[in-house]
């Protein structure tokens, strides 16, 4: 067969025998797009149900409570009156963070002496523990700092607002690069798209090496390389479009597209390259495309949290580290993609580029003969 | 009886017998608990790359850079000289953090002025935001409360009345079943719920969509009787390697394990049995077995992060909320992590009576589904056979 003719067959088992291949590439990674932008769309959370137990109910306690109500971090649900009552509403989860003013608060603060409120949080769910707990301290420290100024201008007999530069000289400002709002809309939903999109790339190739497992006939004197180079253009062609799509249907979702074009489809073509290669020779392994499917559907979820997209590869043991670098195309695309799309600019992409290139070649340097070896292993079964 | 009996032993024996899946069941839940736990074994981020720009290189900035060199949530590795360096140095991704100080920092702060320090965070990865936003709040509060004590001593109070005149509230912090903020108490138990998931994802998927291509089993199993069978061995097992994963959390990970260990295994089981139900239901509706294995991609797969273990149940809204309502890993992973951690989960009983329904719904659909099929290739099969037995009999009118 010319590699035409190739192309052609392959363009017929895709579009006429076995379309599930173009719903795998296109549809993985749009529908988990679709999927995690549904999930993430309100983007961080916010009003948490929360407790609060004033013992000193004074005029003091009060305006923290309402400077704390005001916080969109959390909501108070119900104010309570005891501290086992305040146990068995955080045990049973109507709330999941508790206040507790004691009772000389005020009298603590006019005597010139320093009071303790207790913050208690359900630590189960980090996310609730770090939300209301940067929220809380930050209030809690600007009231801290604004009693303290108040009641220092009384004692001293001084000046409200020069006290308030002697009490915080040094205003911090923060500026957060990339996820301004740190939504986890624009935190998760890129890498897991970009996981559902090699899932649906090996899907796709590892059908299309079965096929031809079981269809050797139709092969007759075809060069092993020509078969493999039509295959892999027209999967890599295909994956390349599905990827296009993908960052036109980010901007449903409000995902920043800042990067250049150019430098997205070169991490995405060598992506695509590395996952076509991996999955095609992984494919040669087995004797069925059923086995193929289930070892893939177990590499997914390590090749996601091996990546460094959540929990940092830093923050790894060196061996896992080795383990991630080596043998998951992810971990060099995940996190660049993010960076492209968030700030336009990524670590080094030529490192990443190079590095995914060489993981595809590397495939392609054993796959010929594996396929061959498929071949005849299959020619044998059947 | 004796039939049903068979069917679970044939169903054993074929598991065992081809190591393969059988391994691959067994063993995937185990293997993720081992693996991610080794992943998250440093249990906080910590050591975050920093970078500090100080502009005015006295002994109140040097100060400040030794609180964050003391702070194992950081790591200065770089004192930079000017601010393209320091943002050069954030777009390459070298450091995750910088702390710029003004050059008259500490003259204004003598001069009872105000002065400003930026701190830039790259926030694309949110637990590297997270953790040092947490950390950078203590450090700050440790440097200004020592500032204002020393200017509330200028003002003429002995020490421990300046340091309470410059911090009158402090905030005291009880974090409950989690102290430590750990992400292996927070991810691994439902991790481990996946996995588990996952191996019944790649062993039971495929059993009715072969049997329908397949009619293995004559009209004399009945399909409630052939789903039951083959379902046992599985749920046992299951329960086998998700008790062994429960070892792996306590003993090697040293998640607590609070609560008694029947009411896990309790919940365990009516998971298991949940899912295999649901797996039964995808299989009954594709017509082959890789599809079926296939097809569950868009389910069980994001089940994790839909379950409500990491991003909450109440910031989920309309059709994620829904979503996250049909699959079982939602009515387990957070009872589980709630039984290890607390000890006690306040909807154990409900999750458990949600699973069970859902279970028995979705297992019935499935065997209407089955026998729907079976019964079109089972007919199939009796007419072919019966029109051999018209050709092998002579016409003898002819």
């Amino acid at each position: 067969m010319t590699l035409y003719q190739i192309i052609k067959r392959e363009m017929r088992e895709i579009f006429l025998q076995d379309p599930r291949r173009l719903i795998f590439v296109f549809g993985a990674v749009l529908l988990y797009l679709f999927l995690f932008g549904a999930l993430y769309e309100p983007g961080v959370v916010k009003h948490i149900p929360a407790l609060i137990y004033d013992e000193d109910q004074s005029h003091l306690s009060r305006e923290l409570i309402q400077n704390l109500a005001d916080s969109e971090s959390f909501d108070f649900v119900c104010e309570t009156s005891s501290q086992e009552e305040m146990a068995q509403l955080l045990g049973n989860k109507k709330a999941y963070m508790a206040l507790l003013i004691p009772r000389d608060f005020s009298q603590q603060i006019a005597a010139g002496r320093s009071t303790t409120i207790l913050y208690t949080v359900n630590g189960g769910n980090l996310v609730f523990a770090n939300t209301t707990a940067i929220s809380a301290q930050d209030i809690v420290n600007g009231f801290s700092d604004k009693i303290a100024s108040r009641y220092a201008a009384l004692r001293l007999n001084q000046d409200e607002r020069l006290l308030e530069k002697k009490i915080a000289p040094v205003n911090y400002t923060l500026r957060i690069l990339n996820n301004p709002t740190q939504t986890y809309l624009l935190f998760f939903s890129i890498g897991l798209s970009m996981t559902a999109f090699e899932q649906g790339m090996f899907f796709a190739i590892g059908a299309s090496v079965h096929y031809d497992f079981k269809h050797q006939a139709e092969l007759a004197a075809t060069s092993i390389y020509k078969l493999l180079f039509g295959k892999l253009l027209l999967h890599w062609l295909f994956s390349m479009l599905a990827f296009a799509g993908f960052l036109f249907l980010a901007s449903v979702w409000d995902i920043p597209v800042k990067a250049s074009w150019s430098e997205l489809f070169l991490l995405g073509g060598a992506f695509c390259f590395a996952v076509l290669l991996l999955g095609l020779l992984a494919a040669t392994f087995f004797s069925t495309e059923l086995k193929f499917v289930k070892i893939s559907l177990l590499y997914v979820v390590p090749a996601f949290i091996l990546s460094g997209y959540t929990w940092p590869l830093e923050s790894m043991p060196i061996y896992i580290q080795v383990l991630a670098k080596s043998f998951f195309p992810l971990t060099w695309m995940a996190n660049a993609m993010r960076e492209l799309l968030l700030s336009g600019v990524t670590g080094n992409i030529a490192e990443n580029v190079s590095v995914l290139l060489g993981m595809g070649t590397s495939c392609l340097l054993f796959t010929p003969r594996m396929f061959q070896c498929g071949l005849q292993k299959n020619l044998i079964k059947h | 009886m004796r039939k049903f009996l068979e069917l679970v032993r044939w169903e054993h024996r074929a598991i065992w017998r081809r190591p393969f899946p059988a391994a691959l069941f067994f063993l995937t839940p185990v293997f993720f608990c081992l693996l991610f736990g080794a992943v998250y074994q440093e249990n906080t981020v910590r050591h975050i790359p920093m970078a500090v720009y100080d502009q005015d290189q006295s002994l109140m900035s040097r100060k400040l850079i030794q609180i964050y060199c003391d702070s194992d949530r950081f790591d200065v590795r770089y004192y930079v000289h000017t601010q393209e360096e320091m943002l050069a140095l954030l777009h390459d991704g070298k450091i995750q953090f910088a702390m710029g100080i003004p050059c008259d920092f500490s003259r204004q702060i003598e001069l009872n002025r105000n002065t400003e320090v930026v701190f830039l965070i790259n926030s694309a990865n949110n637990i590297f935001a997270n953790s040092a936003l947490t950390s950078m709040q203590e450090n700050n509060r440790t440097f200004s409360v020592g500032i204002a004590q020393k200017m509330m001593e200028g003002l003429g109070m002995l020490p421990s009345a300046a340091m309470d005149a410059a911090y009158p509230v402090h905030i005291g912090i009880r974090i409950l079943n989690n102290p430590t903020t750990g992400y292996t108490s927070f991810m691994l138990p439902g991790i481990v719920l996946n996995g588990l998931q996952i191996a019944l994802l790649l062993t039971v998927t495929p059993i009715l969509a072969a049997l329908c291509r397949h009619s293995f089993y004559g009209p004399e199993y009945s399909s409630f009787m052939i789903l039951l069978g083959k379902g046992i061995p599985y749920w046992f097992l299951g329960l086998l390697s998700y008790a062994l994963s429960l070892g792996g959390l306590a003993w090697l990970w040293a998640v607590p394990v609070r609560a008694d260990l029947w009411k896990l295994l309790l919940l365990g089981a009516v998971f298991i049995f949940a899912v295999i139900c649901v797996l039964y239901l995808f299989s009954a509706l594709c017509p082959d077995e890789t599809f079926a294995v296939q097809l569950p991609l868009l389910y069980i797969m994001p089940g994790l992060l839909f379950s409500g273990l990491s991003w909450p149940t109440l910031s989920m809204q309309g059709f994620a909320r829904w979503y996250s309502g049909i699959m079982p890993i939602t009515y387990a992973a957070e009872s589980m992590r709630d039984l290890l951690l607390a000890g006690y989960a306040p909807t154990l009983w409900q999750d458990i009576h949600t699973l069970l329904e859902g279970g028995i719904l979705a297992g019935c659909m499935a065997c209407g589904i089955f026998s729907l099929r079976r019964s079109g290739s089972l007919t199939g099969k009796i007419k072919k056979w019966r029109s051999k037995e018209h050709d092998a009999v002579p016409n003898y009118k002819t």
